[in-house]
């Protein structure tokens, strides 16, 4: 995907050319808040925000300091981040589509019930990571970033995020085996 | 690539439909973004600065007058 080409067009006045940007990177980027601990409900609105966001300050992205999709989700990671934040200080109680049913209005399979489980275990334990190393590891699986771009969204070397990946790894391999 | 690696690169979440389609909705009541010039940026920058400048040295005077004073006693 050309993002130059993209964001010149936007820059012309077709408003329309941000709807690629948005394509392109909504997949990743629900990938990421997923892996950050986010409910569905969550996320929507943090991705939401995060396009918003992008959208209102495109005109100090500057490409010669750093990639898009690092512009991109250094924005998402401090909206994560204040949100987890603000829902663990105000105690939310998970409502709507995260709830689990109580009773069912339709029958699940039994494939599908055990998979939201094995979901819950894995954001469970993603939950009980610090947010550095949780977020590290959540960029880490978008193949559009490398090292150095982890890096700088991180605020730390190259160095510190390959720990912190390596220490996030076992630590939610020791609490997927203890579950 | 083992267990964990499966597990963290399945979609955790889904990615609702008409996703693009809200945010395009709500990006259309906002203004275009205008481009910035660096040079402008960096005039305002220059300007912080200087006021920045300016208010120190003031503070620094004002010491000084103050332990002027306090020293002619």
């Amino acid at each position: 995907m050309d993002i130059k080409a993209i964001l010149a067009r936007i820059e012309r006045g077709d408003r329309s050319a941000f709807a690629e940007l948005v394509r392109h990177f909504q997949r990743p980027l629900f990938g990421y808040l997923g892996r950050m601990g986010l409910r569905q409900g969550q996320a929507e609105e943090v991705a939401q925000d995060t396009f918003l966001r992008a959208w209102q300050h495109l005109s100090a992205y500057r490409a010669e300091r750093a990639e898009f999709s690092t512009w991109l989700f250094t924005i998402a990671r401090n909206l994560a981040l204040n949100e987890l934040g603000r829902a663990s200080n105000s105690r939310e109680w998970p409502v709507g589509d995260d709830l689990p049913d109580a009773a069912c209005e339709r029958v699940q399979p039994p494939d599908a019930v055990s998979d939201t489980q094995d979901r819950d275990r894995l954001r469970q334990a993603l939950m009980a990571l610090p947010a550095d190393d949780r977020s590290a590891l959540a960029l880490a699986y978008f193949k559009e970033l490398d090292m150095a771009a982890i890096a700088l969204i991180e605020g730390c070397t190259a160095g510190a995020i390959k720990v912190r990946l390596h220490r996030a790894k076992q630590r939610l391999r020791q609490l997927l085996e203890s579950t | 690539m083992d267990d964990i690696d499966t597990r963290l690169e399945a979609d955790l979440l889904q990615v609702p439909d008409d996703f693009t389609e809200q945010v395009m909705r709500r990006i259309d009541t906002l203004p275009r973004p205008t481009k910035t010039s660096q040079r402008r940026e960096r005039l305002q920058w220059l300007a912080l600065l200087g006021g920045a400048a300016l208010g120190l040295s003031q503070l620094l005077a004002f010491m000084f007058g103050m332990w002027a004073a306090s020293a002619a006693m």
